[in-house]
């Protein structure tokens, strides 16, 4: 049987200051997930967060979900610990471009109102 | 007969230890004749009939639920009586109120079971049952009895806070399963009969193993308080979504559908806390999920609506099933999932199969988890309600000969 935890994390980061836009751009990180929101996703993205977090400068942290198939309650813990590490940072926290089904589980779960539009 | 042999044993097991009940038990019904009385009691995982050693040198052997007559009188919740070496055996279910918490085997000379006597067999075993609960309070021998596999922590947590799984008064059946049950994570249950309102919960922490036990534990104590303080739905909601909050700031939480059904009219009012809503079993039509607006979970602070409250009017007969997320993520025995639909489609044909609702349950349980190939993803709880309007509910033994 296929593991439902088949996804996987990919990042987008546009705030290297090596790159001359970046000095242009606002000072987001971006957390673009795929595949499976569960537990075992949930526990690699909380490092992942927490390393674009660190980031010298960051003030938003956009979490996109275009790409993100299923959500389970572990899933929205981790998504829930992300804003409140970004909280206590001071760092804006956006949760951004849920797939259908997602924005639906978000619904059926009571808790679409983290996400950003 | 019947008052000098039950108040005989009330005088014996007075002040007896729980592990010494079954000796006593078997040796009071000696005064009226009864042989090889055995004391037998259900396991965890309701497949098998565990008995209760009246000596230490004779453990005995348990019974299959499945094919055997003690079985059947368990499931059946039916005294059955066989036949065979010049004895007669009466298998008679033990009822506290009505959960089944096992059967009593008491064997007599052939020709000796007058009606009468299987009467007084019928009211020796209710003692008998009542005596295993009180008593079970004092010390671990049933408990160990009824567990075939070691429990853990949050097992342990869980199972001391949930009332008894199944509970029946005029108009009113309800059961419950909580799964796996050696190894419970964070899902429980509550319910309590208030005069003639029945108020029910179903709650599921975030995560598994002892720290989502904890939390679900937390916020089903939370629920209680509110409950026994007189608050209703909305104030519980808000005292249960703070409280969790307050006390686990660290991003847990806890889905919860709480609701009262009030027995008399059938009004059935209910709040999410970002649960899966109840399916409502009617008729033998389809099954329907009811509408219920979510709210966010006990312990998420996410802006958005405050909660609201569902309301349905039950009718006769109406079959109400709360569950976890985990039983609808669960694999049966196949690999496959076990869907709403199929959920509903097994509580439907059980129903019009006449089954009782503890029975129904302890079905699906197996149908979920055959004991070799359990695949639960997450805790599978599930409680089934009956509401029968005023038609009394039919749980009590009946006598028939086998």
């Amino acid at each position: 049987m296929q593991p439902r935890w088949v996804g996987h994390l990919l990042r987008t980061v546009s705030s290297d200051p090596d790159d001359p836009e970046a000095l242009r751009a606002p000072r987001v990180v971006r957390l673009a997930l795929t595949g499976e929101l569960d537990m075992a996703a949930a526990f690699r993205i909380e490092p992942e967060a927490d390393r674009l977090l660190a980031r010298p400068g960051a003030d938003r942290l956009v979490v996109d979900l275009a790409a993100v198939t299923f959500v389970d309650s572990a899933g929205l813990g981790a998504l829930l610990a992300i804003r409140d590490r970004s909280r206590e940072l001071g760092i804006e926290f956006a949760l951004v471009s849920p797939s259908a089904p997602v924005r639906r589980m978000l619904e059926l779960s009571g808790t679409s109102g983290m996400l950003a539009d | 007969m019947v008052l000098e042999l039950l108040s005989g044993l009330l005088r014996r097991t007075h002040l007896s230890a729980p592990s010494d009940l079954a000796a006593v038990i078997a040796q009071q019904a000696k005064s009226i004749g009864a042989a090889d009385v055995v004391l037998y009691l259900i396991d965890y995982e309701q497949s098998a009939l565990v008995p209760a050693p009246a000596h230490a040198a004779d453990p005995g052997e348990a019974l299959s639920v499945a094919g055997t007559v003690a079985g059947r009188a368990f499931s059946s919740t039916t005294i059955l009586r066989t036949q065979g070496d010049g004895l007669e055996r009466l298998w008679l279910p033990l009822l506290d109120g009505t959960e089944r918490i096992g059967v009593l085997g008491m064997s007599f000379r052939e020709g000796a079971l007058s009606e009468r006597l299987v009467a007084v067999c019928e009211r020796y075993a209710h003692l008998v049952a009542v005596l295993v609960v009180t008593k079970a309070a004092y010390g671990d021998a049933f408990e160990l009895i009824r567990r075939r596999e070691p429990m853990t922590i949050a097992s342990e947590l869980l199972w001391g806070l949930v009332p008894p799984l199944v509970f029946a008064t005029e108009g009113l059946a309800l059961a419950a399963m909580l799964e796996p049950c050696y190894d419970n994570g964070g899902d429980t249950l509550d319910y309590a009969l208030n005069d003639r309102v029945l108020h029910v919960g179903v709650f599921d922490a975030m995560g598994h193993g002892l720290a989502a036990a904890g939390v679900a534990a937390f916020a089903l104590s939370a629920y209680r308080c509110s409950r026994r303080a007189g608050s209703d739905l909305l104030e519980t909601y808000a005292a249960m979504h703070e409280a969790v909050g307050k006390q686990f700031p660290e991003s847990r939480f806890v889905t919860a559908l709480i609701a009262q059904l009030d027995l008399d009219s059938g009004r059935l009012r209910m709040i999410s806390a970002g649960h899966p809503p109840p399916l409502l079993i009617r008729g033998g039509r389809r099954a329907r999920i009811l509408g219920v607006e979510p709210a966010p979970p006990l312990g998420v602070d996410v802006p958005g609506r405050g909660p609201t409250i569902a309301d349905e009017s039950l009718e006769p007969g109406d079959l109400l099933l709360l569950y976890t997320d985990g039983l609808t993520d669960a694999r049966d025995t196949d690999g496959e999932p076990f869907t709403i639909e199929r959920l509903s489609q097994f509580i439907e044909r059980e129903a019009n199969g006449g089954q009782t609702a503890p029975e129904t349950l302890r079905r699906l349980r197996h149908a979920l988890l055959g004991r070799e190939a359990a695949d639960l993803r997450d805790d599978a709880t599930a409680v089934l309600l009956e509401w029968q309007g005023n038609q009394p509910y039919d749980l009590l033994p009946q006598t028939t000969v086998l």
